[in-house]
This record gives C-alpha cells, sequence and structure tokens, in this order.
C-alpha cells in the first residue's frame, strides 16, 4: 500500500496536479489582485521556459526565438480581439499555429549546419520584432502598441478577473502535463539521447533531422500559448515588451530551473519573478548579474535545481532498494522468459569504399550465417571498422550491395538500417552519462516500433502496452548480462569494461536481426572477457546473429565459428578460426612470425594484439 | 553611387566584426557569440578616450587593443576553457552568451545609459567620389575593411600559428600529441580578435556611434556577414561584409528603413539552404 502510494507521488505527476490546482484555488483563500497578475506572470514565464527545455535542455540545441514567437501570439490574440475573435481558443489556436512555423524556419538551417547557426538565426527573430511591427503597423499599432485587450471570451462567455486567471493555470498546467508526457516517453528518451551523440541517435533508429525540427517546432509552441496569455493578462502590448533582456531572463530562468527538466520551469520561472533581481537597487544591473549567472551556471552548474533535486531522489530510491534487496530477492532471469532474438542472414558482395583516393574497401565479399559468431580481423588500416560502418549505414558505399535476409539495405541512412534490425556498439562506448543503465537499456528498444508521440501525450493504451514490453526487454537483456544489480545506477559512472558489456546489452535488448560489435574487448580485463564472451555465446544460442571486428585474437579464435581475415580493403581468407589461423597469408600479413611458429603448437596462440600493444 | 559608397562603409563595419568570429574560429575552433558585444565596448571605450578624457586618438586605439585584449584572453579563461575541459560544447553556447550579455550589461548600466558619438579623426568634411557623396571615414573603412581580411588571409595560411592553429581545430588530441598548446593558440585567438575589435574603436564608432541598442544588431549581421562570405575564409569575411552593407543600403533606400532586417534574415536563410559553406568557405560550420 505505501509502495502504490509512493508510486503515485514519485512516478506521476499527481504532487504537481495538486500544486496547480492549490494555485488555482489561491485567489478564493483571498489572493489579491496584485498577487494574482505576479503568478499569472510566473505562469506565462513557465511555459517560455518549457519551450527552452524542450530543445536546448533535452534536444541540445539553443534556439533562441522564445521571445519572438511569444511575441507572435502576442499580437495574433491582439490583432483577432481586434476584429472582433474575442475568443481566447481561437487566439490559442493560430498562435500555436504560427508558432510552429517559426520553429519550423529557424529549425531548417540548422539541420545542415552546427549549433552555433540555429542559436544565431534565432537569435535573429529578436531583431526582426521591430522592424515587423512597423511594417505591420496597421495592425499592430506600430511602437504605439495596441491598447485595451481585454476580455477575452470562452464559449461566448467573457472572461475577467478570476475567471481568466483559472483559465491561464489551466492552460499551463495542460501545456505542462502534455510536455511531461512527451518527455517521459520514446521520444523523450530519442532527445536525450540526440543531445548527447547524433550518430547514437541514428543507430538506435532515430532520425536526426525528424527529431531536431520536432523539438523546434514542439519547444516553440509553448511560447505561442503564453502570449496570447500574456496579451490578455496584460491588456496592451507594444514592441518594447519583447527585448532581448526578456530573452535572456528567460534563458537565465531556465537553466537554473535545470533545462532537462520539465518541473524545472515553473521553479526557475518563479525565482525570476519573485526573485532578488526585481528589487529596485538591484534593475539597474540585472541584466550584468544575468550575464555573470550564465556563465557561472554553464560553466560548473549546468545542471539546475533539477539537477540537485534528481541527485537526492536517486539516491533516497537507492537506499530504499538497498533495504528492499536485504530483505527479499529480486527476480532471477527464469521468471522473466527466456530472450530469443531472431538472427538472419547478412550477404555483403563487392563492397567498395574511397576516402579521397585512398580504397579502404576494394571488393570486400563475405556471408554472415544466421545464429553464428563471425570475426572480423585484420591490421589498423585494413578496412574492419569502415566495413563495419557501411553496412550500419552510417557510411555509403561507393559500390558493392549489402543485404539482410535478402533484403538489399545498401544505401539506406543509419537510422533506416537500424530499424531493419542492425544493432551496433561503437569502439568507444556511446552512452549517455546521465540516464541510469536500465534507461540504457531501454532505450536499445527504440529501433523497433514507432516512436509513438502521440499515444505518449495521451498516454493512451498503446504506450502502456509498449512501455510494459520495453521494461520487460530490458530486464531480461539486463539479467542477459548479470547487470541487474546496477540497473538503477547512473550510466555515466561505470568503469570503461562496464560500459562496453551495457552497450553489447542495449543492442541485444532491442532483439536485432545482426548485431555488430565493433571492438568490444579493447580494454577489458580477463574478468571482463569472459562475461563479453559469456554474452556473446548466450546471444548466440538465443538465435542471434553476432558480427565482431576485433583484434584481440586468442578472444577471437575461441569464441567465433567463422573468421574473416582483412588485409588493405579486402578479404585474404575466411572460414573456421583453425584454417584463419594456419593460413599463410593472414600470418605473413597480420598474425607475423609469432603467429605462425606458435600456431601449431595449441589453442593459446599469442600473438602482438591491439589491446596488448596499447 | 552615394548608396553604394554607404553600404559599403556599413558593410566594412559588419566585415570587421565577422573577421572577429573568424579570428575565434580559425585560432580556437569557438564561435564567440560575445565578439559583437566586444565591438560595442571598443565604441564606448573610444568616446570614453577621446571624448570624456580628451585624450588623442591613437591613445584610444592603443589602450582598446590592450583592453580588448586582456578580455578577450579572459572570456578564454574563464568562460571558454572550463567548458571545453568537460567537452560540452553545448554549455559553451550558455556561457559565450552570458559573457555577451554581462559586457552589454556592464555598458548598459554604466557609459551606455545614453548613446555616445565620436568625431572622425580624419576630418568630417565629405566629398563627391565617382559621383556620390562620401566621408573620409568611410574610405578609411572599407580600406581597413579589406587589409585586415587580408592581412588576416596571409597570417592565417602563412604563419607558424596558423598552420598550428589549422592542426588543432581540425584534430586537437592529434595536435596535442605533436605539442601544440591548443589552449594557449584558442587564448591567443580571443585575445587577438578582442584587440583588433578595440584597435579599431576609434575608426568604427564615428561611423555607427556608441550605444548598447546596436550590439544585437551588430551580432547578427556580423555573423550574417559570416555566413554569406564563408565560415572559416576571411577574404569571405570582407566579401560577404560589404555585400550586406550593400544589400542594406539598397533595402533601406528603395522599400523602407524597417525592411533591411527582414531582407537579411532572408538573405541567412537562402544562403544557409542552398550553399552552407557560402561564397568562400570550404566545410561549411558542421565541422566546428
Amino acid at each position: 500500500m505505501t509502495a502504490r502510494l509512493r508510486t503515485l507521488l514519485t512516478d506521476t505527476p499527481l504532487l504537481v496536479i495538486a500544486g496547480f490546482v492549490i494555485v488555482a484555488a489561491l485567489p478564493s483563500l483571498g489572493l489579491g489582485f496584485y498577487w494574482q497578475r505576479q503568478v499569472m506572470l510566473i505562469a506565462v514565464y513557465t511555459l517560455l521556459c518549457s519551450g527552452l527545455n524542450l530543445s536546448f535542455g533535452y534536444a541540445g540545441e539553443l534556439a533562441l526565438g522564445q521571445v519572438a514567437v511569444f511575441a507572435s501570439g502576442a499580437y495574433v490574440a491582439a490583432i483577432l480581439f481586434n476584429h472582433g475573435h474575442t475568443d481566447i481558443l481561437l487566439a490559442l489556436l493560430v498562435a500555436t499555429a504560427l508558432a510552429g512555423v517559426a520553429g519550423l524556419i529557424s529549425g531548417i538551417p540548422g539541420l545542415r549546419l552546427s549549433h552555433w547557426s540555429l542559436a544565431l538565426v534565432s537569435f535573429f527573430f529578436v531583431l526582426l520584432i521591430p522592424s515587423l511591427v512597423s511594417i505591420l503597423d496597421e495592425y499592430t499599432g506600430g511602437s504605439a502598441g495596441l491598447p485595451g485587450v481585454l476580455g477575452p471570451t470562452l464559449f461566448g462567455r467573457p472572461l475577467f478577473g478570476r475567471d481568466f486567471y483559472y483559465v491561464a493555470i489551466a492552460a499551463t498546467l495542460l501545456w505542462m502535463l502534455v510536455l511531461r508526457n512527451m518527455v517521459v516517453s520514446r521520444f523523450g528518451t530519442f532527445l536525450r539521447v540526440l543531445a548527447q551523440s547524433p550518430t547514437l541517435a541514428e543507430s538506435l533508429g532515430g532520425s536526426v533531422h525528424l527529431l531536431q525540427i520536432q523539438a523546434y517546432v514542439i519547444g516553440a509552441l509553448p511560447a505561442g500559448i503564453a502570449g496570447v496569455l500574456f496579451t490578455y493578462m496584460t491588456g496592451f502590448i507594444s514592441p518594447t515588451t519583447f527585448t532581448l533582456s526578456l530573452l535572456i531572463a528567460v534563458l537565465a530562468a531556465t537553466v537554473l530551473g535545470g533545462a532537462d527538466s520539465v518541473w524545472g520551469a515553473p521553479v526557475g520561472a518563479a525565482i525570476l519573478v519573485l526573485g532578488p533581481l526585481q528589487a529596485a537597487s538591484f534593475q539597474k544591473y540585472s541584466s550584468a548579474v544575468y550575464g555573470i549567472f550564465l556563465v557561472f551556471v554553464g560553466v560548473v552548474f549546468s545542471m539546475g535545481l533539477a539537477g540537485l533535486a534528481r541527485i537526492v531522489r536517486r539516491r533516497l530510491l537507492l537506499r530504499r532498494l538497498a533495504r528492499a534487496g536485504a530483505a527479499g530477492g529480486t527476480r532471477t532471469a527464469g521468471e522473466l522468459g527466456e530472450l530469443s532474438i531472431p538472427g538472419e542472414r547478412l550477404e555483403v558482395a563487392g563492397v567498395a569504399k574511397a576516402f579521397a583516393g585512398l580504397k579502404a574497401l576494394n571488393g570486400v565479399d563475405l556471408t554472415v550465417e544466421p545464429g553464428t559468431i563471425t570475426a572480423i580481423i585484420g591490421a589498423n588500416g585494413a578496412g574492419k571498422t569502415t566495413l563495419l560502418n557501411l553496412i550500419s549505414g552510417v557510411l555509403r558505399a561507393d559500390a558493392g550491395t549489402v543485404t539482410l535476409a535478402g533484403r538489399p539495405i545498401t544505401g539506406l541512412r543509419a537510422h533506416q538500417v537500424s530499424r531493419l534490425g542492425v544493432g551496433r556498439t561503437f569502439q568507444t562506448p556511446l552512452i549517455p552519462p546521465r540516464m541510469t543503465v536500465f534507461e540504457v537499456v531501454e532505450s536499445g528498444r527504440l529501433r523497433s516500433g514507432a516512436v509513438g508521440l502521440l499515444p505518449a501525450i495521451l498516454r493512451l493504451p498503446r504506450y502502456y502496452r509498449v512501455r510494459r514490453e520495453d521494461r520487460a526487454a530490458a530486464l531480461v537483456a539486463l539479467s542477459f548480462a548479470g547487470l541487474e544489480h546496477l540497473a538503477h545506477q547512473p550510466a555515466g559512472s561505470l568503469p570503461l569494461g562496464t560500459r562496453r558489456l551495457l552497450e553489447v546489452v542495449r543492442a541485444v535488448a532491442g532483439k536485432p536481426h545482426v548485431l555488430l560489435l565493433d571492438e568490444p574487448a579493447a580494454g577489458l580485463d580477463d574478468e571482463g572477457l569472459r562475461e563479453l564472451e559469456m554474452l556473446m555465446r548466450r546471444t548466440r544460442e538465443a538465435g542471434g546473429t553476432v558480427v565482431l571486428v576485433e583484434h584481440n585474437v586468442p578472444f577471437v579464435m575461441s569464441v567465433a565459428d567463422r573468421v574473416h581475415a582483412m588485409e588493405l580493403g579486402r578479404v585474404i581468407a575466411s572460414g573456421p578460426p583453425d584454417v584463419v589461423r594456419r593460413d599463410q597469408r593472414v600470418i605473413d600479413s597480420y598474425l607475423g612470425r609469432r603467429g605462425r611458429t606458435e600456431a601449431g603448437a595449441g589453442p593459446r596462440t599469442d600473438v602482438p594484439s591491439e589491446s596488448g600493444v596499447a | 553611387m552615394t548608396i553604394v559608397w554607404a553600404g559599403l562603409s556599413v558593410g566594412a563595419v559588419y566585415a570587421l566584426t565577422a573577421i572577429g568570429y573568424n579570428i575565434t574560429m580559425t585560432f580556437g575552433g569557438v564561435f564567440n557569440f560575445a565578439h559583437g558585444a566586444f565591438v560595442i565596448l571598443s565604441a564606448f571605450f573610444s568616446w570614453y578616450v577621446m571624448v570624456d578624457l580628451g585624450w588623442p586618438w591613437w591613445s584610444a586605439a592603443l589602450l582598446g587593443a590592450v583592453l580588448g585584449a586582456l578580455l578577450g584572453g579572459l572570456e578564454e579563461l574563464v568562460a571558454v576553457r572550463p567548458v571545453l575541459r568537460r567537452s560540452d560544447t553545448r554549455a559553451l553556447l550558455v556561457t559565450t552568451v552570458g559573457a555577451f550579455v554581462v559586457i552589454e550589461g556592464v555598458l548598459a548600466a554604466t557609459w551606455g545609459a545614453t548613446p555616445k558619438s565620436v568625431g572622425f579623426f580624419g576630418g568630417e568634411d565629405a566629398f563627391t567620389f565617382l559621383g556620390g557623396r562620401m566621408a573620409p571615414v568611410d574610405v578609411w573603412l572599407v580600406v581597413l575593411a579589406v587589409l585586415a581580411g587580408a592581412g588576416m588571409h596571409v597570417f592565417s595560411r602563412r604563419s607558424l600559428w596558423g598552420l598550428a592553429a589549422r592542426g588543432a581545430t581540425s584534430d586537437p588530441d592529434a595536435a596535442k600529441a605533436r605539442g601544440i598548446n591548443v589552449g594557449a593558440l584558442r587564448a591567443g585567438g580571443f585575445a587577438l580578435a578582442g584587440a583588433l575589435a578595440g584597435l579599431l574603436g576609434p575608426l568604427v564608432t564615428p561611423k555607427t556611434g556608441a550605444s548598447v541598442g546596436i550590439a544585437v544588431s551588430m551580432t547578427i549581421f556580423g555573423f550574417v556577414a559570416l555566413a554569406v562570405g564563408g565560415f572559416g575564409s576571411f577574404i569571405g569575411c570582407v566579401v560577404g561584409g560589404l555585400l550586406i552593407g550593400l544589400i542594406q543600403a539598397y533595402g533601406s533606400r528603395y522599400l523602407g528603413v524597417e525592411y533591411p532586417p527582414l531582407l537579411l534574415f532572408v538573405v541567412l536563410l537562402v544562403v544557409l539552404l542552398l550553399k552552407p559553406t557560402g561564397l568562400f568557405g570550404k566545410h561549411g560550420m558542421r565541422a566546428v
């Protein structure tokens, strides 16, 4: 019973809803007009900050267009009102549509360029506000502004004073819940992965371009809502409201609250409205203080207040789990069901790739049978990783074909290849450090099925079903590798060896048709190697197809069913480990003299391996 | 023709700002959002030295260069270096925007309460050249922008500094392994960009005036000049700057003063979409 209550409090937004209800009830408890306005101002800033949370905090792109979108929403409401359309729902609808368009325009150049250009293109909007207002002065009232925009209607009923207050609080809560549902879903996970590494997002099956566009567009929407609320709250708008200082204040409030947190926004907004900087003695220097604050936050305190709260919460959770673990056991893999991985055949035919004239791959042919472990060995520069990148769609082949289960996947982009069932790991493990181990493994499931943004927002049954399946599969995969005890640790705290294993587990959780491992054994100690070997054998036993690029020859020879040796972009020998090991060309090119003299001596062939040298 | 001269001289100011951006990008691989604020700071500093203190223009230029170099180096040390050490390039945006706000905020609270103007040391009398009216400061600006662009172009390609920087920005780890002090190069780049902004204060201020309000447009239009000319190319900065100066002058003349920002925004979007490398750039800005 207490556990259930605790889940309700920590895993659902129940507390926050209760908080909003209390805030909404304040006027009936005697909150005066001045403070009602202050609360509504907090609501407006909350909306502005929450947009930045999504685009900057989660997706990692600093879109500075918030204030301009805010202005567009405000003007839309005022202009509609002055033309006799007083319905607030209509204003909200038009404003959010316009906000989406603005987000799209500022986001498109960012797709092809870096973070800087997105920040500056969206910053440009600040400069456009006064020009646009004066060009359209017939509607906007120019620099004089538009007065008397008070009392919008809702279903024909005019909203004044307290009624409007309720609507403003309700609209803010509604948006915050929508945002929260988006963030706590596959979509949110994708954005967090994207902020960490676009390459990883692609390899987990997410189109980076689509995700970025979605983040800009959705991040712009609340600013449009905020504009409408602001207009009807103040009853007067002019271009002097929508300035650089406002933008900076909102940015500061966002990072103070915690950029990658939903509920940091109201906290940051409240501090902005009620905080010390509003004191008259500070007004003069407020801008400079915001600046110092931004530098400070960026340098030492990048997680904000919400980050602190998260650390405390995680500590409490770990302590509770420790207590629970002492009392009763955790579930074993047997109870969770077996993992079955549908391995498929992978064929590579005549694949070639050149970098600026240098032929990295020069006609590679190889076939990987389902349910086997296939290793690719070769000296540095033989083209092993290039081959892996071509198969997984990170690079495009100049010639040749790659087919998966008879289906050509040549020329597809990385996220498409991933969605067709190719999972992979990276030479340097790509693991978002702020996710927990469990979340990382769960993210391996993103490849299969839809992102499901709408089911997530509305929390439809489909969302819960997918989440249940994802969690179950992640648990099975974790127990598969014996890592259950780490489930709630932050992934960034793990040692390198465990992170490598975690990458494999993440890929396995997605039940890939083919699993590509890029030097998984590098930097692992004996214990780590044993665990990795066990994990690979289990994957094969579960039906999986594993392709392994590796320098650690003893490891390869003991685990692989089939070995392909590469030299200068070609396959020079293929076959069972014993055959390849005795191949004269392989010995000459890669294994070296020692390899030859010891080749017949026994299975423990010790050759100079990359990991040993490094 | 008067419009052409006016456009070119305004464009020269943008070109010089773009060169400042490009210096930190070339030598440190970092886009310094605060560079526009450095230009405005230098404008107020020139006013302070030349008008408030009544000292000669060359002392304003020299002191401005020293101040700019110090502040540029300081920014690198405080707002850039600790963030890069954490290899968190996303936070770099916040901290350089923060540096911009600090400079702008301090100016707004002190010298910047009212806009200031400074006379040009080379004379105020306009003259007619090729059928258009222009002031001496216009000629100086265009000539110096071209010289600065060409000078930086040669410096970045021929000098040991420039070569080391190219290695450092394309592969910092490999450069470090070869004994290149990547951090010092970056700090040097910030100091150089700051010094350039400070040095040119007495020349730029008679044209633009000193006011906090133009910090945003300086930041944005300098960036547009860089984007049109091509990221990484100093020649591109000059061409891009002059080009958008002309667009601005013609836009104001034939459409109205409120149109140039809109025009330049469209120009920026078109360039970023159709030719992200700009006119002279090679790699676009993705790699940065």
